[in-house]
């Protein structure tokens, strides 16, 4: 069986990448995760990928909204405008839900939008939550696997 | 007062009423017996009346044409009308007896004129054409009004509107700078200030969780900091929910209170024996309002109620509604510990915490954002209380009429 596919982590807090990081290990989520810094990184990473098909699109994109170079939104805005990765699942995982924002993001395309929250039961509950889409939902990902695969 | 020098071809018109009956007039048949009585008219009249041929010969001026020119009747009488017309309006005359001579008439032609002093003034002319016992057009009678203070007030408030505007233009700009710098605020606010607050508590429950067991001692400690982090995070939210409430749109349409009530107390376990002993009583009736908004405020209301209780007393809670003409109160009774009669006032405002509350949890925010949410919906808040009898809270709504 071949391994879990990769989450795709894009947050420049080191705390709560760590935060994340425990609170999917307490889950137990089998995805290994990726760490990437901001929104310049997540593009150069989708551009790596790209120039190497053999290496799998992540299951999964949580990416903070407030990031240095380009934030979570400009980097939305460019993996939708790539056809290649139009269909890769993306959720916000932003400190705050700013009406504008929500909207905006979802304008863009993204596929769902989690609030930081302030403790760590609650942080563990969306660590149970993102494990559970991984584990229940259909990409097209899925699709596209299988039939390259 | 009769002129020096009668131009052979020119009646004297009606002049003064001193005069009556005036010298007898050519271009008046003279068995129309009400001659005399039209003249002393024409004379008496405010406008300046003057007739001209078809050559815009002068041949007869009122006192109104004396008062508003500035010219007698002897200084005017078989001169040419051009006489009036300053020097860029020169052309205005052909175009006049043009249309004259075609028997047309020219209504409230608002142009200008000069006086006999130079002054110019603005007029508002009427012109029509006279005919002789065939038909045929042999002058014109020319009526004009000076409307110079008319004019200028005309101006002068158009001049006062527009500016006006501009102001009114000017202050919403910045009205909307200022909003937009709030905006920036509250964001920044939201971002930067619960940053580090979700990190302190974050990492207290950290340790907690995994060193806890090593130091029970200090668990306590660490607990009343995640609490505090804790609360802190709640106000920050709670100001910038205040916040949005001046700014987000909230349509307004019929909703039953009934159900927003039902659903609140539905939610929460601690709205249920042993906890708490709320009852709604009958059922409320229907209001105006808007159903996110309203919800925030009853929760509030009856979170407050529940709250504000002796130590040891299990909170009893009344909600019921009545409708009064076209507003409808709903009231939310408790047995809590009170407000007395002094502070009644500073209860609805942000960040008013009683000294009586401290010791209950709070950020000072709820009831402010009940007053300002209740507001918006057209309604108004108050508070019936005294210290030790428990307190009703209220809100009135507008009802729905059938």
């Amino acid at each position: 069986m071949k391994d879990a596919a990769l989450l795709l982590l894009a947050e420049d807090d080191e705390l709560d990448v760590m935060l994340l990081r425990r609170a999917l290990k307490s889950v137990e989520l089998p995805n290994p995760v990726e760490v990437v810094h901001d929104g310049q990184e997540v593009m150069e990473f989708f551009q790596q990928r790209l120039t190497q098909p053999d290496l799998p699109l992540p299951a999964l994109v949580v990416m903070d909204l407030k990031m240095p170079r380009r934030d979570g939104l400009q980097a939305l805005e460019w993996i939708r405008s790539r056809v290649e990765l139009r269909a890769v699942p993306v959720v916000i995982f932003s400190s705050s839900a700013h009406r504008h924002e929500v909207r905006k993001a979802y304008e863009l395309g993204a596929n769902a939008f989690l609030v930081k929250p302030p403790s760590l039961g609650e942080r563990a509950e969306i660590a149970r939550f993102l494990k559970d889409w991984l584990r229940l939902n259909r990409t097209a990902l899925d699709e596209l696997g299988s039939r390259v695969g | 007062m009769l002129p020096a020098s009668t131009p052979a071809d020119g009646p004297t018109g009606p002049r003064s009423a001193e005069h009556l009956p005036p010298m007898p007039d050519p271009s008046i048949p003279s068995h129309l017996p009400t001659a005399a009585f039209l003249a002393a008219i024409i004379d008496g009249s405010d406008d300046a009346i003057v007739t001209k041929n078809l050559q815009g010969i002068v041949t007869s001026w009122n006192r109104g044409a004396e008062r508003v020119f500035g010219y007698r009747p002897e200084e005017m009488i078989g001169r040419p009308i051009l006489t009036l017309l300053p020097p860029d309006r020169q052309d205005e005359e052909k175009h006049i007896l043009a249309r004259l001579q075609r028997g047309e008439r020219v209504e409230h032609f608002e142009t200008r004129r000069v006086r006999k002093d130079g002054r110019l003034i603005e007029v508002s002319l009427t012109i029509s054409p006279i005919r002789d016992a065939n038909g045929a057009v042999i002058g014109a009678s020319k009526i004009a009004r000076d409307v110079t203070e008319l004019k200028q007030a005309r101006d002068r408030l158009q001049r006062h509107a527009a500016e006006l505007e501009l102001k009114v233009r000017e202050r919403t700009a910045r009205l909307e700078e200022s909003l937009a710098e709030l905006e920036a605020f509250s964001y920044s606010l939201s971002h930067d200030m619960r940053a580090p607050l979700r990190a302190i508590q974050s990492l207290t429950e950290i340790v907690v969780e995994d060193y806890g067991e090593r130091f029970p001692e200090g668990v306590p400690l660490l607990k009343r900091v995640i609490g505090s982090a804790a609360r802190l995070d709640r106000l920050i939210r709670d100001v910038l929910s205040f916040a949005q409430l001046s700014r987000t749109d909230i349509p307004l349409a019929a909703l039953s209170a009934d159900a927003v009530v039902r659903d609140i107390l539905r939610e929460r376990p601690e709205y249920h024996p042993p906890h708490a002993d709320i009852v709604v009583e009958g059922e409320l009736p229907p209001v105006i309002g808007h159903n996110a908004s309203l919800t925030q405020c009853l929760a509030n209301l009856i979170d407050n109620a529940v709250k504000f209780v002796s130590p040891g007393v299990t909170p009893v809670v009344r909600i019921f509604g009545e409708r009064t003409g076209d507003r409808v109160r709903i009231s939310v009774r408790d047995n809590g510990i009170g407000i007395d009669q002094q502070n009644r006032q500073r209860l609805f405002e942000i960040f008013q915490r009683l000294p009586s509350s401290s010791g209950y949890e709070g950020t000072g925010v709820g009831l402010a954002i009940v007053r300002k949410a209740v507001a918006r919906m057209n309604g108004t808040v108050g508070v019936d209380s005294a210290p030790g009898l428990g307190s009703t809270f209220w809100l009135e709504l507008p009802a729905v009429t059938p």
